[in-house]
């Protein structure tokens, strides 16, 4: 019996510590209320001067520890001790052209405005830039999605940015419009631009990691999912708008459009009156991966990690590095900001074969608008740059600029996945109790993929179970080798470990699922030998509970709920049976029960007067026309299960008043 | 009888959406001080402007200047900006011009190396090693925009004439000048009014010399005019409006 709460959580209510009882086998335990992110990872306000209007567009800290804070306004603050009670805000520019992004060099601000990369300079030294270059101003055809991203600096002194395609009429199959536009650019000090890479259709997280280029995209036609991308010269990212320019002699990358829709449809769709329509998921179809795709043009470049979509955000920004001596055991591993989602993703690299791979998983939500910029501040802190104007965020304020502090707490959590040729290898940032982190039952892994299509977005498809069939825990309690079957090449891996707690508190883990891209499968011997536990508390369960039903991997907990469900079938499901579903499904990551988020509230949907047949036809086809106040359409979710969608839908019916 | 409903059902939502949905109040930019916003803008002859830059002055006279061309979009008087198509919701990054505005058609270099005086103007940069250098601002905030041409260093600027009349230009050239031009207007029709005083357009707007002795002249191109004048290492006219 373990039961203990440090002073430390004093405050989460004794009460909920013994809320339920976990038997599982033959032992049994009450569970301590688990701390949470909050208890970790403290968001604080960045202060600022009353009236300021901070859509935060690009951070940037100088050597000096001032934070240079750009806006979709066009305005720069130079923000004077920004890790305290007062800090000093000045502003450095204005007027500028939706700056989405700042490098300091050699005393001057580079910054990237719609039309062309600037160089801002204070030559009078009184505070305020005098001066203002234009480096290289790119073609642009002023349409309102062209924004331009960056810039990030190269080892070698020079720039890159990164420019989005147009959204015409028909803004489900965006365009290049104009030369360069889905491109990264290479640009000199002195104006000398190099294309660098095609494909990217909305790459709004420009980041230089250790030396290198990466980037987020944002989740799409042809861009089934938001994920992490290396960019190397010449690379195609996966949307085929931006091919129109590979005839340039300057380009670097010769494959066409015309190759590209040879094989591949571009699911440009009419009705029977010749009016342009966007083309939705086909459920029964063969379909291509990106990896398939990549066999025929291997100019193709794959994401190192992907982030779920609505699960690890929905339009993924800013990459950084966790830099030495922050946020303790995560130091030298990668955190990705979500605007609509409002959330921070934490990302585990590792090289497989040559390639990157790795883990993502959800790290802090709670952000008041749509996360935009990162950049770490002299105190160890990270500076959240906000806004989310014209999309809506989880955060329900416009914009703003906050701070992540870390209070040198260790959480329990998976501190690395590592892929192994017959499994994975968890490490955790504390030790595990043994007896939960040897039983099977404490672990579920799925592997399933995305499509690379014209429509917009992907469900997740191919989904199948890994079955964990052994474990093999270090003698600290501290790695957990699990042996898995059913490991695919280049799927991704969703890695739920809900029965595994902490050794010392029993506490559980702050966040419990994982998804490893597993690029490559490494070669090496397979894990045999002694202390290998292939124990399984669930097959006893199941055994004891429900004979005739044996499901051989699912976790303890999951059937207890299971039992629990099938009690209240006929009446409307309450809240607190809908949203395990609804979280399940990502629905939360665009609703709320009674506010507008990312999509509208349930209460709203309820208004409609939907029946349960339209709801779920709505689930699998949704009607963003219907709902022309919402920026972001909801992609369809033909994922969701009948049953799943059928109790969501009588729940939603319920709400009306 | 399903589809009737679904009829209906439409019907109500977009009343109620036409309820719900408030026009959201505009967003003004009023040059309290001197100031420079870019924004794409449109033309009412059609087309979008790119890179071009708003000049606000609190003296009520505010120009366009394109920054890919060397050249004035736009004059006007009145309050300075509409920045509503650009700031609320996701915006498509233009604003438009606020009070009696004077447009000077498609925008084209203001300056051209010709063969002779008589070749056609040169509107595009293409070929010209026309190259955007950005702009410094004085100690009043205003700006002097710069740029390459044909390997000569332009500075141009632009101040509104003390008696709000209009604005004053100053274009000085560094380098081979040889066989450069400034095109001061465009339009259907050009009018000497006196050796330094041209009307263009029915008295739209007024080009005035303002260099001792400087001589323009004034040419056909298409079915209408020209007015051009030589430029060595300076140039200082005003345009009145």
């Amino acid at each position: 019996m373990k039961n203990i709460l440090s002073k430390k959580y004093g405050k989460l209510l004794p009460v909920l510590a013994a809320t339920y009882l976990l038997a599982a086998g033959n032992y049994a335990f009450a569970q301590a209320e688990s701390p949470k992110e909050d208890d970790y990872f403290k968001i604080k306000n960045v202060a600022a001067p009353a009236g300021s209007i901070l859509e935060i567009g690009g951070l940037c800290t100088l050597p000096n520890g001032t934070l240079a804070a750009t806006t979709r306004r066009g305005d720069i603050f130079m923000i004077q001790n920004p890790h305290t009670q007062n800090p000093v805000f000045t502003k450095f520019a204005s007027g500028l052209h939706e700056v989405l992004g700042a490098e300091y060099v050699d005393g001057s601000l580079y910054v990237a405005q719609r039309g062309e990369l600037t160089k801002l300079t204070d030559t009078n030294k009184d505070g305020k830039a005098d001066l203002f270059e234009t480096i290289y101003a790119w073609p642009i055809t002023g349409n309102y999605h062209e924004y331009s991203f960056g810039p990030k600096l190269a080892p070698d002194g020079t720039f890159f940015v990164t420019l989005n395609l147009g959204f015409p009429d028909e803004w489900w199959h965006p365009q290049s419009m104009a030369p360069w536009r889905g491109w990264a650019l290479n640009i000199t000090k002195d104006g000398k631009v190099t294309p660098w890479a095609a494909g990217m259709r909305s790459p709004a997280g420009l980041s230089m990691i250790d030396g290198e280029l990466w980037y987020t995209d944002n989740q799409g036609d042809w861009v089934g999912s938001g994920s992490l991308m290396k960019i190397p010269k010449g690379g195609f990212m996966g949307h085929p708008a931006s091919l129109v320019w590979t005839n340039q002699p300057n380009s670097p990358l010769k494959l066409t459009q015309e190759q590209f829709y040879a094989i591949n449809n571009p699911r440009v769709e009419r009705d029977a009156k010749g009016k342009p329509f966007k083309p939705e998921n086909i459920v029964n179809e063969v379909y291509k991966t990106k990896f398939d795709e990549k066999k025929t043009f291997p100019e193709l470049q794959m994401p190192a990690v992907w982030l779920p979509h609505a699960i690890l955000g929905i339009s993924n920004t800013e990459i950084v590095k966790i830099p030495k001596g922050s946020f303790g055991p995560f130091e030298g591993q990668l955190l990705v900001g979500d605007q609509g989602q409002s959330m921070l993703s934490r990302v585990f690299l590792e090289k497989v074969n040559g390639e990157y791979q790795g883990a993502a998983m959800a790290f802090r939500s709670g952000f008041q608008s749509g996360v935009i910029r990162l950049a770490w501040l002299q105190d160890g802190s990270l500076a959240v740059g906000e806004s989310n104007r014209g999309w809506g965020s989880a955060g329900e304020a416009t914009m703003g600029l906050q701070r992540l502090e870390w209070n040198n707490n260790v959480p329990f959590e998976m501190k690395a996945i590592r892929a192994k040729p017959d499994g994975f290898e968890i490490e955790f940032t504390q030790p595990v109790d043994r007896k939960s982190a040897e039983d099977i039952a404490s672990y579920k892994i799925e592997g399933f993929t995305y499509k690379y299509h014209g429509v917009y977005g992907s469900p997740p498809v191919a989904v199948e179970n890994c079955p964990v069939v052994g474990i093999k825990l270090s003698a600290d309690g501290l790695k957990a080798r699990l042996i898995v079957n059913n490991m695919r090449k280049s799927y991704i891996h969703t890695i739920t470990i809900d029965g595994v707690r902490e050794k010392e508190h029993f506490y559980s883990l702050v966040h419990p699922t994982a998804y490893y891209t597993l690029n490559n499968i490494p070669t090496g011997a397979k894990l045999t030998g002694a202390g290998i536990s292939k124990k399984n508390s669930s097959l006893v369960i199941a055994s004891a509970a429900k004979p005739a039903v044996s499901s051989a991997a699912k976790p303890a907990v999951a059937s207890v709920s299971t039992a629990k469900k099938a009690v209240a079938v006929s009446k409307a499901p309450t809240y607190a049976e809908v949203q395990p579903l609804l979280a399940k499904n990502t629905c939360l990551a665009c609703h709320t029960v009674d506010k507008k988020l990312v999509g509208p509230a349930y209460a709203d949907v309820a208004k409609r007067d939907y029946t349960v047949a339209q709801i779920i036809a709505l689930i699998k086809n949704p009607k963003p026309e219907h709902w022309p106040d919402y920026s972001t359409p909801m992609p369809p979710m033909p994922q969701v299960s009948a049953a799943d969608a059928t109790k969501i839908a009588q729940w939603i019916i319920s709400l009306k008043k | 009888m399903a589809s009737w409903s679904i009829v209906i059902f439409i019907a109500s939502i977009s009343d109620s959406v036409a309820q719900q949905r408030k026009r959201p109040d505009p967003v003004y930019i009023d040059a309290t001080e001197n100031m420079l916003v870019r924004s794409f803008i449109d033309l009412p002859i059609g087309g979008r402007v790119t890179h071009s830059i708003n000049v606000g002055s609190p003296t009520t006279v505010h120009y366009t200047y394109d920054m890919d061309k060397g050249a004035i979009v736009v004059v006007w008087r009145g309050d300075f900006l509409n920045a509503s198509s650009m700031w609320i919701e996701r915006g498509d990054g233009s604003s438009r011009v606020r009070g009696k505005a004077t447009y000077f058609g498609k925008p084209a270099l203001t300056l051209a190396k010709l063969t002779s005086d008589q070749a056609t103007w040169i509107a595009d940069t293409a070929g010209t090693g026309y190259k955007p250098k950005g702009y410094k601002l004085d100690d009043a905030g205003l700006p002097t925009f710069m740029y390459q041409l044909n390997g000569v260093q332009v500075n141009d600027a632009s101040k509104v004439m003390a008696n709000g009349e209009g604005i004053q230009r100053r274009i000085s050239a560094t380098g081979a000048t040889t066989g450069m031009y400034a095109r001061l207007a465009a339009g259907k029709q050009i009018i000497k009014l006196s050796d330094v005083l041209y009307s263009v357009d029915d008295k739209a707007y007024q080009i005035r010399l303002d260099d001792a002795g400087a001589k323009a002249s004034i040419r056909i191109n298409g079915d209408g005019q020209e007015l051009l004048i030589p430029i060595q290492n300076q140039l200082t006219y005003s345009i009145i409006f």
